[in-house]
């Protein structure tokens, strides 16, 4: 098991070696694969909430998060505990203005309240101590001033793990369990605003994302859906190059996940602000329980848009013109073949209409044809009086059986034809 | 020697070809031989089913009426139950379904179920080499192997890209060769022991490797062939089909792409672009030039159309494109340089993609076809990024381009050395811990078999017999059956061998010959007039001076037999050459040899202890041809990778010579 000793101590030496750095490098900061919309969903996300033009990147990395910033004019200070990284992003800025500090997360080696806004993207997700690392980086920032930084959410965790009728952690891998490498914080909206409020802070908005990233940024709702694990990824990396895609998944994340609550994805934005405003904290948790109830009562439409507000109006409309791009369709009901996904058709025949709803859940028609003519598969010899009536020389042949009858079953069950021809 | 099971496709054949070179093997094949007939060099050649007894067949057959029948009125009699009922076709029509090609089915398995214990029997199985471990016949191998503990390794037929549906994701066999890292994600994700999966490439597309730099020639060969101009676009379609093995399958896929492809052809010939399409087709789709002429003809696309089914490498080599739907020829493409794309379709997704965006390979919906392979064609910058990309991603879908073959057979060699490791312990370990004659199955047949070729050069009628490692006593057997008042003596240090010699001999001696006191076990001088040593003086650690302690106990006129290994054997040369001096269980390299002779070594061992040798005879080595040429003749030979000139007839009669047989009298 991972003590917390040895997780800070792994994540905080990890990337110190130059290789690991180039591998960073080369995973994050190119708009390969799903990382173009992720770079784009996280940076919007700080762009639109921080303040200020004074603003410090804490484990600054590669640049991933500042340098266009910086470009378009911010101060920025980069801080990393890497020497490494902070040559790689050395030379990424290239003419671009930044300062680049060596330091660690716990006690930034900047003056108190000396900047507008704290920036710090894929980092408080691999230390245990979060609480110890706000602390800090509350006192550089000037009082209504904002942190922005991403966690992976357990609200998320524990909706699925409660949907599927299991623990949170069983929903993990054992690697993910117990090695301190694969160690990954996991914390809920109530666990952000109770540090924050300790801490002098308020919540302002806390942003779920990641719904279809792909990658490590896993939606456990798409477990056993068509896009989970790497085929799902395989769909997902065309959107480096499939503008429709592209711009379909950048809506899916934006205009339609964002609003909802941390238990909808793996990852959320925490947006925190240096001002003593209790009821502000309030309001946003009171925000993720609503959402969370216009689900749990079978979601439809209206009820999400009493929460959400008049932008869920415009969903059915900009949702049909995406879907109009056979890609995106796909991908729709690759995400809806999910059996979490099930319960969502109501909602979803309210955005598109009853029609383009059995369009993309025949997927789980077809999914029930497979199942059944697979379990009879297993199980029809059982019908006989003498099951072994197969077994020829100790060898099962029935098995090998198998495999003309799934087509010849498959033909009768579904495709309506004379089996096997 | 063992043997080998190939249930593998003709176009895999290379592969059995490099195993029997590594492990020189009996070949069992399912269907005709003729294929396989060069490989005769490397030991016999055999139809598995031409082991089975027309009688046996006809048993079989009845076993199998008479099952299918009984299941046929279970079924009818008692219904479906259980999860069986949750289908939603009427149960007649399930039942006729199930039923309708049991009978035939089921005696396909049980016939090769037969063949293979047969084939098992007679010369122990040392490995099954096959294409599917999901299809009836390679299924039912995998299992009989699973039961009989013999290894079964399946060679991927295509490079696995999508996802493993239905009777598709299953994993039968014990290894499996897949094409590169891509194909054995979905096993991975199954939870196949990654020591299982080799990534070893395609034996199938290793004439890719020379193939792309003879692009100028394939091209106008073809282009003389079929009239392409020398301005023509050559663009390649390969066909799709419904395999129907999922719900998730288009059933209309064939059509409806194929009209996707000529549309998009007929609208870049409108635009002026000079395309020649050549569809080519899978061998199997019997009957598709006509389905595919009046496509063509339907969508106004009577012209510049080649219809293919064979040659796929060439024309993948001369094309300027290769569009295909989810299909390895893409991969064939990135082989062979040239730009594919993926015409991309909902269920291509909904099974998994088998591209991702950085693959090389370019996606275009249906109605984006022509834009793409406009792109490909007018687009140097497009074409030169695509194929690069292509070949740094290439060891992902196909590792080892050339060598695929080569790969696969030391995958099957390994896979038999580990079964060896693991069920008999390695090699050396006899030196240890003598197996028992049970245990080496096929291969007792040198304690069980006689000597036959020993017993014909007997001169006259033996008296007294002295058979030294005599093992299970056949040869003194087979001798007292011929001459009823011969008296056998049989040696054998084996206890259990010299337990079943016991019942069949006069007298056996369990004992170390080497420190056998002749008088002491009651021989008297001059009395023995035949000593039998069948390969065991070769086992000794001083065979010069049992033959100087035996011969006052042999008559005047005694015959000693022998049979001793030759290791100035052409084979054995090879391996030499080769770096391999591998020793193993039995044979010109068994473990438990101590001394080497060549015919040359053997005489000064008979002369220099006091015989003289009255006849040479030879068995001759399998392995090593025959060359037909007159008895003076001087030849040139290459072989093994050796080149020697001037070799005489009489050095290649040695050469080919696995044991020499000497007829021995004292001197």
């Amino acid at each position: 098991m991972a003590t917390d000793e040895n997780v800070i101590e792994f994540k905080t030496g990890a990337w110190k070696s130059s290789e690991m750095v180039a591998s960073y490098a080369s995973r994050m900061h190119e708009n390969r694969g799903t990382n173009r919309l992720k770079n784009r969903v996280e940076l919007a996300l700080c762009r639109d909430n921080l303040r200020g033009t004074r603003i410090v990147d804490v484990g600054v990395g590669t640049g991933r998060g500042s340098l266009s910033l910086a470009r378009d004019g911010f101060e920025v200070t980069g801080i990393d505990i890497s020497q490494a990284m902070l040559d790689h992003c050395r030379r990424e800025a290239g003419e671009i203005p930044i300062e680049l500090l060596l330091g660690d997360l716990t006690a930034l080696p900047v003056e108190s309240e000396s900047f507008d806004s704290l920036l710090s993207l894929n980092v408080v997700v691999h230390f245990p101590n979060w609480r110890e690392v706000l602390r800090d980086w509350a006192r550089v920032v000037r009082p209504g001033g904002r942190l922005v930084f991403d966690v992976h959410s357990f609200d998320h965790l524990a909706a699925v793990a409660r949907a599927r009728g299991c623990e949170p952690a069983d929903l993990l891998t054992q690697e993910q369990r117990e090695d301190p490498g694969a160690y990954m914080l996991r914390i809920g909206a109530r666990d952000v605003a109770e540090a924050a409020e300790s801490l002098g802070l308020c919540v302002r908005k806390l942003v779920p994302y990641a719904a279809v990233l792909g990658g490590g940024n896993a939606n456990y709702w798409l477990q056993d859906s068509r896009l989970w694990g790497y085929l799902g990824d395989r769909a997902l990396s065309w959107m480096a190059v499939d503008e429709q895609l592209f711009s379909f998944g950048s809506f899916v994340e934006e205009q339609m996940i964002a609003r909802l609550s941390t238990g909808a994805t793996g990852r959320f934005m925490v947006v925190l602000e240096k001002l003593n405003d209790p009821a502000q904290t309030r309001g946003v948790l009171a925000y993720q329980k609503a959402i969370g109830a216009a689900f749990a009562g079978g979601a439809r439409l209206e009820s999400l848009r009493a929460v959400v507000g008049p932008e869920a109006a415009a969903w059915p409309g900009a949702l049909t013109g995406h879907l109009g791009h056979a890609p995106n369709r796909t991908l729709l009901a690759m995400m809806l073949s999910s059996p979490a996904a099930l319960h969502l058709r109501p909602l979803v025949e309210d955005l598109l209409g009853a029609p383009a709803a059995a369009e993309l859940y025949e997927g789980n028609r077809l999914q029930r044809v497979d199942d059944r003519v697979a379990a009879f598969l297993q199980t029809w010899r059982t019908t006989l009086s003498h099951p072994d009536r197969f077994t020829f020389r100790g060898v099962d042949a029935g098995r090998a059986l198998e495999y003309d009858l799934m087509r010849d079953l498959l033909d009768i069950e579904h495709f309506k034809r004379e089996p096997g021809v | 020697m063992g043997a080998i099971v190939s249930l593998l496709w003709l176009k895999n054949r290379e592969v059995v070809r490099q195993y029997l070179a590594r492990v020189p093997s009996m070949l069992y094949v399912i269907g005709p031989t003729e294929p396989y007939r060069q490989y005769a060099a490397f030991g016999r050649v055999e139809s598995l089913h031409a082991l089975l007894s027309p009688q046996l067949q006809t048993s079989i057959a009845e076993d199998a009426a008479a099952r299918a029948a009984a299941v046929a009125s279970d079924l009818s009699a008692a219904g479906w139950t259980g999860a069986a009922a949750d289908l939603r076709s009427d149960r007649a029509t399930v039942t006729r379904t199930v039923t309708a090609r049991l009978e035939e089915r089921l005696r396909e398995s049980m016939l090769l179920i037969a063949a293979l214990d047969s084939a098992h029997e007679r010369d122990g199985i040392d490995v099954v080499a096959l294409n599917e471990d999901v299809m009836p016949a390679g299924k039912t191998a995998a299992l009989w192997g699973r039961a009989r503990g013999v290894p079964s390794v399946t060679i991927s037929h295509s490079a696995i890209l999508g996802r493993l549906y239905t009777v598709h994701r299953e994993f039968n066999a014990d290894r499996a060769v897949v094409f590169g890292r891509r194909g054995g994600l979905p096993y991975a994700e199954m939870g196949v022991d990654p020591a299982c999966l080799a990534a070893s490439g395609n034996p199938a597309w290793d004439a890719y490797a020379a193939l792309p730099s003879q692009r100028g020639t394939v091209r106008s060969e073809l282009a003389a062939r079929y009239g392409i101009g020398a301005n023509e676009f050559l663009v390649v379609f390969a066909t799709t089909w419904s395999a129907r093995f999922t719900a998730f399958c288009d059933a209309d896929a064939y059509a409806s792409t194929l009209r996707a492809v000529l549309r998009a052809v007929r609208d870049l010939r409108a635009r002026g672009v000079p395309i020649r399409l050549v569809v080519k087709d899978r061998p199997t789709e019997d009957g598709g030039a006509v389905v595919v002429a009046a496509l063509c003809k339907e969508e106004g696309l009577e012209t510049g159309v080649i219809y293919a089914r064979g040659e796929t490498e060439r024309f993948v080599v001369a094309a300027d494109t290769v569009v295909s739907v989810d299909s390895n020829i893409s991969v064939e493409a990135m082989l062979a340089g040239v730009p594919a794309i993926n015409l991309w379709t909902p269920m291509g997704w909904l099974n998994g993609p088998f591209f991702d965006a950085e693959d090389g390979v370019l996606e275009a919906a249906p109605e984006k076809l022509a834009a793409a392979i406009a792109m490909t064609l007018g687009d140097a910058n497009l074409r030169g990024l695509l194929t690069a990309t292509a070949a740094r991603r290439l060891p992902e879908f196909a590792a080892a381009p050339g060598t695929a073959a080569v790969r696969a057979a030391e995958l099957l060699v390994r896979s038999h050395a580990n079964a060896a490791a693991q069920s008999r312990g390695y090699v050396w370990e006899e030196l240890s811990r003598p197996r028992r004659i049970v245990d080496k199955g096929a291969q007792a047949t040198y304690f069980l078999n006689p000597r036959n070729e020993l017993l014909q050069m007997l001169a006259h009628e033996p008296r007294v017999v002295l058979d030294v490692g005599c093992g299970g006593g056949a040869t003194g057997a087979e001798l007292k059956r011929v001459y009823p008042k011969a008296v056998v003596h049989g040696v054998e240090l084996s206890g259990e061998a010299a337990a079943y010699a016991v019942a069949r001999l006069d007298r056996v001696l369990q004992e170390n010959v080497e420190t056998m006191d002749f008088a002491g076990a009651g021989f008297a001088p001059g009395s023995i007039d035949v000593v039998f040593f069948p390969d065991v003086l070769e086992h000794l650690y001083d065979p010069w001076n049992l033959l100087r302690r035996v011969k006052p106990f042999l008559a005047p006129d005694a015959q000693v037999l022998a049979s001793i290994p030759n290791v100035r054997n052409l084979w054995l040369l090879g391996e030499l050459f080769k770096g391999r001096w591998d020793y193993v269980e039995e044979g010109l390299l068994d473990v438990t040899h101590i001394r080497f002779f060549t015919r040359k070594s053997v005489e000064e061992l008979f002369v220099q202890t006091g015989y003289r040798i009255a006849r040479w005879g030879a068995n001759y080595d399998p392995r090593v041809p025959t060359v037909t040429a007159p008895t003076d003749a001087l030849l040139n030979v290459e072989i093994y990778g050796l080149t020697m000139k001037d070799v005489s007839m009489r050095d290649l009669e040695e050469f080919r010579t696995i044991q020499f047989l000497v007829d021995a009298a004292p001197a």
